[in-house]
C-alpha cells in the first residue's frame, strides 16, 4: 500500500522518484547515524510542525527499525545526546536565521557521551530540514492520515463535508482514542481531500489571462530598475509579508501530543522583518553562501546525499509542464521563480539579482496567503486557504506549488544550518 | 580624498626582510582580484570593496586607490569579479552580483571614475574577461545562461551568445587564438566559441559532474590548446581542445575547485583554490597528481581568487573572504612532497626488479594482479630485497615519480609454451628433456638459463631415469671427477693462483671470522649455515658453479666459446676460465657495492654467499678431503646445488626457471629429495601459476599443477573449472547449455546475439569458419558441404571481393 503522501506527490512522478530516492537514502542507507536515531530525529522534526500524519508514520518506522518503545514516551526518555538536538530543531523549524555557530559548538563540546561529530551534525541538519519540509508538504496538500492510524477512521466518518482533514484530526485530543476504534464505512482510497474535489470553478479565466499578461510583460521589460530600488523592494516585500498576511485561524489544539517530542512548543515563526532588533541579524545574501557552498560542505561530510539533494532540488526548481491552468505552452519560469523567491524572502534570504517587484506582480494575494501560511505556520493551513488561491487551476498544479514550497523551505533550512556549521568547523 | 591608510591598517603589513610573504588587510571580504599589465598594481573587489594596491620596488604592498567611496553605492558595487584590462593601464571592469557590469576609467577626473554601467544581464554576472589584444572588447558570462560581448567604446552590448545549456560559471578569451573563447556551465559542460559566429559554439564537451566553476587557458603558446577546468566534483581536469576534446590529465583534490590558474613558465604546474572548507591555495604538478606540489596556508577563510605574477612565477597573489590580500613567495610554500616517502619500482625485461627509495631497507611486495581465481591459493607474493643493484642506494635525486610498468613477458610466454616439462610422457630421457629446454632458451637468447639446463642434465642424467630402476652405487658422474684427477696438478696450480689473488680481497672483507666460528661476526640462520657449507663442498669439488653463473651474469660473452654441452666442458673449459675471470668479477662487484650492509646478510642473496666462500678458499682443502668419499654428502650436494640454483633464480625474479627445473625433475618416477622447504616451493609454484594464469596459458597451468608433487598445488587441479561468460551480457553461462545464455530473450541480446550458422541456422558451438571481410560463415561442415554443392551446380560462392 502506498502512503498517502506518496500518492499525492505521485501527481508529479518525475519529482516523486527523486524524492523517494532521497528519502530512502536518508533513512535506510549506510551512514554514521543509527537507524533508530534517524527515525527519532524525523519524529522530532515532524512534531515541531505538529504533523500528526508524519509523526505517526515515523513512529511506526522507528519501531520497525528496532527502536525502544520507551523513547516514544517523550524527550525525557531518550538519550541526552538526542535531547540536545531539540534546540536546533526548534530554530531550524521556525526561525532558522537564529541558528549560529555557537549552537553547533555546544553540540560538539561537552560530555563525550553527548558529544556530536561534525559529520553527524551535517546528517542531522539534513534530516531535520528534510522532515520539516515534508511536514510542510503534508500540511499544505492536506494529506490524510493513513488508514492504520487510530484516528484515521473516526476522521473519515466526519470529514466528507468538513473543511480540512488534518486540522480537524489535529484538533482531536489524544484523549478520544477510545472513540477512534469505531468502524468507519469502507472509504475509498481517499488520499487527498483536495484531489477528490474536481476543479469546478472555471469561471474566472480572466485571472489566468492577467497573470500571463504580466509574465509576458516581465519577459519583455527592459530592466532599468536601480539597485537601490531593488533592495528597497525586497524590504517592501519583506514588510508586506509580515504585516499583510496574518494567518486566519488561531492556535490549534492537539499540541499536547507533540509536546512530548519538542521543547518550547509555543515557539513559532516570527516575521523576519520583525526579528529582534538587538540581535542585529543581517539579511542573508544568497551569493555569500550559496547552494554551491552548502553542496560542497555536504559532499565532504555526508557522502552521497549532496548529489541526491541537488538533483531533487534541480528537478523541483525546473519542473514544468509548460501549462498554466487551461493554457498550454506557457513559460512559467518567472512564476516559479517568484514563488521560490517569496519563500526565501520571508526567511530573510536575499538574491542580489532578483527584482522583488515581480513577486507582487505575479503572486496574487490569496496565493501569498497560502504560501505564507504553509511555509511559516504549516499547522494552521486550512481548506479555505487552500481553496482560496488559483481558483481555476488544477490540483496537480497546486501540488506543484506545494513541492516548490517544500524544496524552497528545505533549502532555507539547509543554507542557514550548514552556514552556521561551516562557521563552527572553521 | 583621504587615503584610507590608518595606523591600524599599516599594522597589518608584515615587514620582514627574511620572509617575503606579505599580507594586507583590505577591510572586508574580497571576492576577486586582478593584476594590471605592468604587474605592479593589483585590484581587489568584494561586496563592499573596490581597492587598488600598488606593489613597490621593495615588494611591499600599499593601498593606492579606493574606488568604493561616498555614500552607499548599491548593488552595482557588489562585485563578484574584477578584471584589469591587459592592454590599457587605466581600465578595469567589475561584474556585480545583480547583473551589472561596471567599467572604470582610472584616469577620469573627479571622484566618480565609473566609465559606464552595463545592465544587460538579468542575473548575477559570474565572470568577465577582457580580450587579450583589443582593450575595449569585454566578455561576460552570467547566471541567465547567456554570454555577452561589450564594446567599451560604444558602451553597449555588441553580441549575445546563448549557451543553450545552463548558468555560465566562467568565460575566458584564449590568449593565442584571436577569436576564440571558452565558457563553462553549471551543468558540467565546457563550450568553445568563435565570437564571429554568434549562433552556436564550435565544440562542446562534458567536463565535470556538476558545475564547472573555473577554467583557464594555458599561458604557454606551445600548449595553446590546453585548458584546465575545475568543478564541483573535486577534480581539476586538463583538456586538449585542439582537434578532439580529449582529457589529458586530471588531478583529484579534496573539495570543490573554485579557481584554477596555470603557473607561468612552469608548463606542468597550476594553482587551485577550493570553494569551501579548505582555505589554502594549492599548487599542483601534473606529474605528481596526488600530493600538492606546494601550498600556502596564510588565509583564515575561503580563498576566493588567485593570480600568478606573469613575469615572476615565484609569486602568487591570493585574496580571501577574511579580507586579506596576500603575496605568496613560492620558496616559502609548504611543500608536502619533501616529507613524503617516495618509491620507484620498475621491472626490467630480464625479470629484474629495481626499487628506488631513500633507504635500502625498503622491501617490496609483488602480487599477481589477477590471481588465479581458485579458492585454495597462496597469495602470489614474492619479495626482493634492494641491494642487489647498487644503483638503488646511490640514486641521486628523488625517486622517479611513477614507475613505468612495462614488463615484457614475451620471453616468458614463449618459454612457457615450448618447455617440455613432462619427460616420461614424451618418452624423453631427462638429458634429452634438458637439452630441448636449453635449446628453447638458446632461441630466446638467454644463454645463462640454457646453460643451467645443460648442467642440471649433466648432474642428474644418471640419477633421473625414465623408469624406476635407479642405482645408487656407481655414478658415472663421480667418475668424471676421478677422471679429472690427472688434471689435479693443473688444478692445484690454479688453486694457488687463486688463493694468491684472493688473499687480497679476503683481507678487505675480513670475513675469515666466519670460518673461525666467531659467533659475533655473523648472525645467521641454520639454513644460511647449511648453504655456506654446501657451497664449500661444491667449491671443494671444484664445481665453481656459482662463480660461473656469476661470471655469466656479468658478462654473457664469456660463454660464447663455451657452449659445448658435454662433460668436457665442465672439466676443461671451466678450469681454463677460473684463473682469470673471478678476479675481475670480484673487483667489479666490490667497487659497485662497497661496504654494503647486505653483505653480512646471508639470506639476501645466495650468490653473495657463494662469493664470500670463494674468498675463503684458503681453507677448503680440509673440507675437500672430508667430504670427498662421502656418498650421501654427494647426493646432498647435488640437491643443494639445484636448490641454490632455484634460490638464485628466484631471488632474481626468474620464477619460471626455478619452477620448471623442479617440475621437470619431479616429472620422472625416480624421486630426488631436494632440501627444499615445502612452504617456500609452494610459494614459488603459486607465483608461477599466477603468472601463467595471467597470461592465459591455461594448458601450461594445468600441466604444472598436474606434475607438481606438492599436495597443496595438486589440490588446485580439483577445482580448475573455468567458467565461460556470455559474449553479449557478460553473465556466466549455465553449466547445462554452455553455449546459450539464460537471458538470450532479452532485448540487448538481439544486438549481440550468438553466432548462427548460415546454413543450418543453429548456434555454432564449436568451430566457426567465417570470411574476415563479410563475416559470413558457419559450421565447418556446413560450409564445406555448401562449397562442394555450389561447385557441383556451378553457383559462384564469392559473396564479397574475397571470394569466401
Amino acid at each position: 500500500r502506498l502512503e498517502h503522501m506518496v500518492m499525492v506527490m505521485g501527481l508529479h512522478p518525475q519529482y516523486l522518484q527523486q524524492f523517494l530516492e532521497t528519502n530512502d537514502h536518508l533513512l535506510r542507507s549506510s551512514g554514521a547515524l543509527p537507524y533508530e536515531y534517524r527515525s527519532y530525529i524525523a519524529i522530532m522534526a515532524a512534531a515541531r510542525h505538529q504533523c500528526t500524519y508524519l509523526v505517526h508514520l515515523m513512529e511506526v518506522q522507528f519501531l520497525l527499525q528496532g527502536g525502544d518503545r520507551e523513547w516514544l514516551r517523550g524527550l525525557d526518555h531518550v538519550p541526552a545526546k538526542l535531547r540536545a538536538l531539540s534546540e536546533l530543531n526548534k530554530l531550524l523549524a521556525h526561525r532558522p536565521w537564529l541558528v549560529t555557530a555557537q549552537h553547533f559548538k555546544n553540540l560538539t563540546e561537552g560530555e563525550p557521551s553527548t558529544r556530536w561529530q561534525h559529520s553527524h551534525l551535517v546528517q542531522v541538519v539534513v534530516l531535520l530540514c528534510h522532515f520539516h519540509s515534508i511536514a510542510i508538504f503534508c500540511h499544505g496538500a492536506g494529506v490524510n492520515l493513513e488508514l492504520d492510524h487510530p484516528r484515521a477512521h473516526a476522521f473519515h466518518t466526519t470529514t466528507s463535508t468538513s473543511p480540512r482533514s488534518n486540522t480537524s484530526s489535529g484538533a482531536a485530543t489524544p484523549k478520544v482514542d477510545a472513540k477512534s476504534g469505531r468502524k468507519s464505512p469502507a472509504s475509498p482510497v481517499c488520499v487527498h481531500t483536495a484531489v477528490r474535489f474536481l476543479p469546478c470553478e472555471i469561471a474566472e479565466i480572466g485571472d489566468v489571462e492577467v497573470l500571463m499578461e504580466r509574465m509576458r510583460k516581465l519577459q519583455e521589460e527592459e530592466e532599468d530598475v536601480t539597485t537601490e530600488e531593488r533592495s528597497r523592494r525586497f524590504e517592501i516585500e519583506k514588510e508586506e509579508a509580515s504585516h499583510g498576511l496574518l494567518p486566519v485561524s488561531g492556535p490549534v489544539g492537539g499540541a499536547a501530543y507533540f509536546a512530548r517530542y519538542v521543547q518550547e512548543p509555543d515557539f513559532s515563526y516570527q516575521d523576519f522583518a520583525k526579528r529582534d532588533a538587538h540581535a542585529e541579524i543581517p539579511t542573508y545574501r544568497a551569493q555569500d553562501y550559496s547552494w554551491d557552498h552548502a553542496f560542497t560542505v555536504m559532499s565532504s561530510y555526508y557522502n552521497g546525499v549532496a548529489e541526491l539533494l541537488d538533483e531533487k532540488y534541480q528537478t523541483a526548481y525546473n519542473l514544468t509542464y509548460k501549462t498554466l491552468a487551461t493554457r498550454d505552452n506557457v513559460d512559467t519560469t518567472s512564476l516559479r521563480r517568484a514563488i521560490w523567491m517569496y519563500v526565501h524572502c520571508m526567511y530573510g534570504i536575499m538574491y542580489d539579482d532578483y527584482n522583488y517587484s515581480e513577486v507582487n506582480q505575479l503572486l496574487e494575494r490569496p496565493l501569498k496567503l497560502y504560501i505564507k501560511t504553509v511555509s511559516c505556520f504549516p499547522e494552521q493551513t486550512t481548506r479555505a486557504v487552500y481553496d482560496g488561491f488559483w481558483k481555476q487551476f488544477r490540483h496537480s498544479e497546486k501540488v506543484h506549488v506545494n513541492i516548490m514550497l517544500l524544496e524552497a523551505r528545505m533549502q532555507v533550512g539547509l543554507l542557514y544550518g550548514l552556514r552556521a556549521l561551516t562557521q563552527c568547523v572553521r | 580624498e583621504p587615503r584610507h591608510l590608518t595606523m591600524e591598517q599599516s599594522g597589518n603589513y608584515s615587514f620582514s626582510s627574511t620572509k617575503r610573504t606579505i599580507s594586507v588587510n583590505a577591510g572586508s571580504a574580497i571576492n576577486a582580484l586582478s593584476l594590471c599589465q605592468n604587474n605592479n598594481k593589483i585590484v581587489v573587489a568584494g561586496r563592499s570593496l573596490l581597492k587598488i594596491y600598488e606593489i613597490d620596488s621593495f615588494n611591499q604592498i600599499r593601498e593606492a586607490m579606493n574606488l568604493h567611496v561616498g555614500r552607499k553605492q548599491g548593488l552595482n558595487m557588489s562585485s563578484s569579479d574584477v578584471v584589469w584590462s591587459p592592454k590599457e593601464d587605466n581600465m578595469i571592469a567589475t561584474a556585480a552580483t545583480n547583473g551589472a557590469i561596471v567599467a572604470w576609467d582610472l584616469n577620469a577626473v573627479g571622484r566618480n571614475k565609473q566609465l559606464v554601467v552595463l545592465s544587460d544581464h538579468r542575473r548575477t554576472v559570474t565572470k568577465i574577461s577582457f580580450h587579450p589584444k583589443e582593450p575595449s572588447r569585454l566578455l561576460s558570462g552570467s547566471q541567465d545562461c547567456t554570454m555577452r560581448m561589450f564594446d567599451l567604446r560604444k558602451k553597449e552590448c555588441t553580441a549575445i551568445f546563448h549557451s543553450k545549456a545552463d548558468g555560465v560559471r566562467c568565460v575566458e578569451f584564449s590568449p593565442f587564438h584571436y577569436f576564440m573563447f571558452a565558457a563553462s556551465f553549471d551543468n558540467g559542460n565546457v563550450q568553445i566559441w568563435d565570437y564571429r559566429q554568434k549562433s552556436t559554439y564550435l565544440t562542446q564537451f562534458l567536463a565535470h559532474k556538476g558545475s564547472v566553476y573555473t577554467l583557464n587557458w594555458h599561458p604557454d603558446e606551445e600548449e595553446k590548446n590546453k585548458i584546465a577546468t575545475g568543478g564541483r566534483d573535486n577534480m581539476v581536469k586538463i583538456w586538449d581542445v585542439g582537434s578532439s576534446n580529449k582529457q589529458v590529465c586530471n588531478i583529484p583534490t579534496t573539495t570543490s575547485v573554485s579557481a584554477v590558474r596555470w603557473r607561468p613558465t612552469h608548463r606542468d604546474q597550476l594553482a587551485t583554490v577550493s570553494m569551501m572548507l579548505d582555505f589554502s591555495a594549492n599548487v599542483w604538478d601534473l606529474r605528481r597528481r596526488f600530493v600538492p606540489f606546494a601550498y600556502f596556508e596564510e588565509h583564515s577563510d575561503v580563498t576566493t581568487g588567485i593570480v600568478w605574477k606573469p613575469n615572476d612565477p615565484e609569486v602568487l597573489f591570493s585574496c580571501s573572504k577574511d579580507g586579506t590580500l596576500v603575496m605568496h613567495a613560492m620558496r616559502e610554500a609548504i611543500q608536502p612532497w619533501l616529507n613524503t616517502k617516495t618509491r620507484g619500482l620498475d621491472m626490467g625485461a630480464g625479470g629484474r626488479i629495481s626499487l628506488a627509495g631513500e633507504h635500502r631497507s625498503i622491501h617490496t611486495r609483488a602480487q599477481s594482479p589477477t590471481g588465479s581465481g581458485l579458492p585454495v591459493k597462496l597469495p602470489g607474493i614474492f619479495s626482493w630485497k634492494p641491494g642487489n643493484f647498487s644503483m638503488d642506494s646511490d640514486w641521486p635525486g628523488p625517486a622517479p615519480a611513477s614507475p613505468t610498468a612495462k614488463f615484457s613477458n614475451s620471453q616468458f610466454v614463449y618459454a612457457a609454451k615450448n618447455y617440455i616439462l613432462n619427460g616420461p610422457e614424451k618418452e624423453l630421457s631427462f638429458k634429452q628433456l634438458c637439452e630441448h629446454n636449453a635449446s628453447v632458451m638458446e632461441r630466446i637468447g638467454d644463454h645463462n638459463v640454457a646453460k643451467v639446463w645443460l648442467i642440471i642434465a649433466e648432474f642428474y642424467s644418471n640419477k633421473i631415469l625414465l623408469k624406476q630402476k635407479a642405482t645408487h652405487t656407481s655414478l658415472p658422474l663421480q667418475r668424471t671427477y676421478s677422471d679429472a684427477a690427472p688434471d689435479r696438478s693443473n688444478r692445484a696450480e690454479s688453486e694457488n693462483k687463486r688463493t694468491a689473488t684472493k688473499s687480497r680481497t679476503e683481507d678487505v672483507h675480513g670475513s675469515q671470522n666466519l670460518f673461525n666460528g666467531d659467533p659475533d661476526s655473523e648472525v645467521q640462520s641454520d639454513e644460511g649455515r647449511l648453504i655456506v657449507e654446501d657451497y664449500l663442498t661444491d667449491i671443494a669439488r671444484g664445481r665453481h658453479s656459482e662463480p660461473d653463473f656469476y661470471i655469466s651474469d656479468e658478462d654473457p660473452n664469456l660463454w660464447g666459446y663455451g657452449t659445448t654441452s658435454d662433460a668436457e666442458f665442465m672439466s676443461e673449459q671451466e678450469w681454463s676460465l677460473i684463473g682469470r675471470v673471478p678476479i675481475e668479477a670480484f673487483e667489479k662487484k666490490e667497487s659497485s657495492s662497497p661496504q654494503s650492509p647486505s653483505f653480512t646478510d646471508p639470506d639476501s642473496d645466495p650468490f653473495i654467499i657463494g662469493k664470500k666462500l670463494v674468498v675463503k678458499s684458503s681453507e677448503w682443502p680440509l673440507a675437500f678431503d672430508d667430504i670427498r668419499d662421502d656418498l650421501t654428502m654427494k647426493e646432498l650436494r647435488f640437491g643443494c646445488f639445484s636448490f641454490c640454483i632455484c634460490r638464485y633464480f628466484h631471488s632474481h625474479g626468474d620464477i619460471q626457471t626455478a619452477v620448471c627445473l623442479l617440475v621437470a625433475m619431479s616429472s620422472y618416477p625416480t624421486h630426488i629429495n631436494l632440501p627444499l622447504d615445502d612452504a617456500e616451493t609452494e610459494h614459488w609454484f603459486s607465483s608461477y601459476l599466477d603468472l601463467l594464469f595471467k597470461n592465459q596459458l591455461f594448458v601450461q597451468h594445468a600441466e604444472v599443477v598436474k606434475l607438481s608433487r606438492l599436495p597443496n598445488i595438486r589440490m588446485l587441479s580439483a577445482s580448475s573449472t573455468i567458467h565461460t561468460n556470455c559474449k553479449a551480457c557478460q553473465r556466466r553461462l549455465p553449466n547445462t547449455r554452455s553455449w546459450s545464455c539464460d537471458r538470450r530473450s532479452d532485448h540487448d541480446h538481439h544486438v549481440n546475439k550468438p553466432v548462427l550458422c548460415f546454413l543450418c541456422k543453429s548456434v555454432v558451438k564449436t568451430l566457426y569458419v567465417y570470411c574476415q571481410t563479410c563475416t559470413f560463415g558457419g559450421h565447418l561442415g556446413c560450409l564445406q558441404a555448401w562449397v562442394e554443392r555450389s561447385k557441383n551446380r556451378g553457383i559462384p560462392t564469392g559473396r564479397c571481393s574475397n571470394h569466401c
